[in-house]
């Protein structure tokens, strides 16, 4: 790939456009570690969620953000469409732009998505101008839906939220990958950087992370692990993988000129 | 009188608009979104809101969060 080809490969999300494709989530770590998480990462996306407000001027965490990264506040907490839009809405209203991940649960024990209302919410919000980056399961009729419904991109579990378990759904992502034409994002499950690159080496457009690094030894090493994972897959996705043989083998070396010829 | 803070009750003085409410709270107007009986009042007409007898208001702000 030539240094050209390399600057022009932006991921485009609705229009705006990304050197990075590597999502960072904030939660489960100290806000004092954002800043320098954030930058290790080199995220220029970072997740936030929304909730009641405590009072008496707390510590907030967008004052630990640093300044030009896209915030984009999730729905979590909502069971349903109606709850993913309410959320939606008050988070554009804080100030943050018009960004938005849908994340609809109705499963406690495994955290699992609520597909069908996911593609309710997409198409309500785009319909209003949001961004909308839904949190499926890895479906290809859903991922159709998504898409018809104005979705920016689709962001497939590789595996239980917070499982560190990694690709579990590959088979799966990779039918997103070749059949949607949006940006397909792997978001949630995703445990080590091996796994982030893996998954970009499959064409996907971005990683999202958070409880790996969160849960990591050194927080700020692990995000700049899956920062050089996430580069070095797109960077081999881009350049075409070499062939599997599925039977015998073959020589990289000259088949000639042995010295004891 | 008294109004419903984020599912608690809060009494508060007679006329007070909802701007002057969350300043008296101190909550930064620049990191919040607030909601009076589930719609959201935009942050330019916080000072016009003025809350009424049970009310029942949402503030909201961001925290960190990845998935769920």
């Amino acid at each position: 790939m030539s240094e050209r080809n390399k600057q022009e490969d932006k991921l485009v999300i609705g229009g705006h456009s990304f050197d990075s494709r590597f999502i960072l989530g904030s939660g489960k770590y100290s806000l004092d570690l954002i800043q320098a998480a954030v930058e290790h990462a080199g995220a220029q996306i970072i997740t936030l969620a929304l909730r009641r407000a405590n009072q008496g001027g707390m510590a907030n965490i967008m004052d630990y953000i640093p300044e030009g990264v896209t915030l984009l506040p999730n729905t979590s907490g909502a069971r349903n469409a109606e709850e993913a839009v309410r959320i939606a809405k008050l988070s554009r209203e804080v100030g943050c732009g018009n960004f938005v991940k849908i994340e609809i649960m109705r499963d406690s024990k495994y955290l699992l998505p609520d597909n069908s209302e996911t593609v309710k919410a997409t198409e309500i919000l785009a319909k209003e101008g949001f961004v909308v980056m839904p949190y499926m399961y890895p479906d290809l009729n859903t991922a159709r839906d998504l898409q018809n419904a104005g979705a920016a991109a689709v962001m497939p579990l590789a595996a239980p939220i917070g499982s560190n378990k990694g690709l579990c759904t590959k088979e799966f992502i990779q039918i997103l990958i070749d059949e949607i034409d949006l940006p397909i994002i792997v978001d949630a499950g995703i445990g080590a950087p091996s796994q982030a690159c893996e998954a970009m080496e499959m064409g996907a457009a971005a990683i999202m992370a958070n409880t790996a690094i969160a849960t990591a030894g050194d927080i700020v090493q692990m995000a700049e692990a899956f920062k050089l994972a996430v580069k070095a897959g797109r960077q081999a996705y881009l350049s075409g993988l070499g062939r599997v043989m599925e039977k015998g083998a073959s020589a990289s070396s000259p088949l000639t000129g042995f010295i004891s010829q | 009188m008294e109004i419903m803070l984020n599912g608690e009750k809060v009494t508060c003085e007679e006329g007070v608009s909802l701007e002057n409410l969350l300043l008296q709270m101190q909550y930064d107007k620049r990191q919040i979104a607030a909601e009076v009986n589930g719609i959201i009042i935009p942050k330019e007409e916080y000072g016009e809101y003025i809350m009424k007898p049970g009310d029942e208001i949402e503030v909201v702000t961001f925290m960190g969060g990845g998935c769920c």
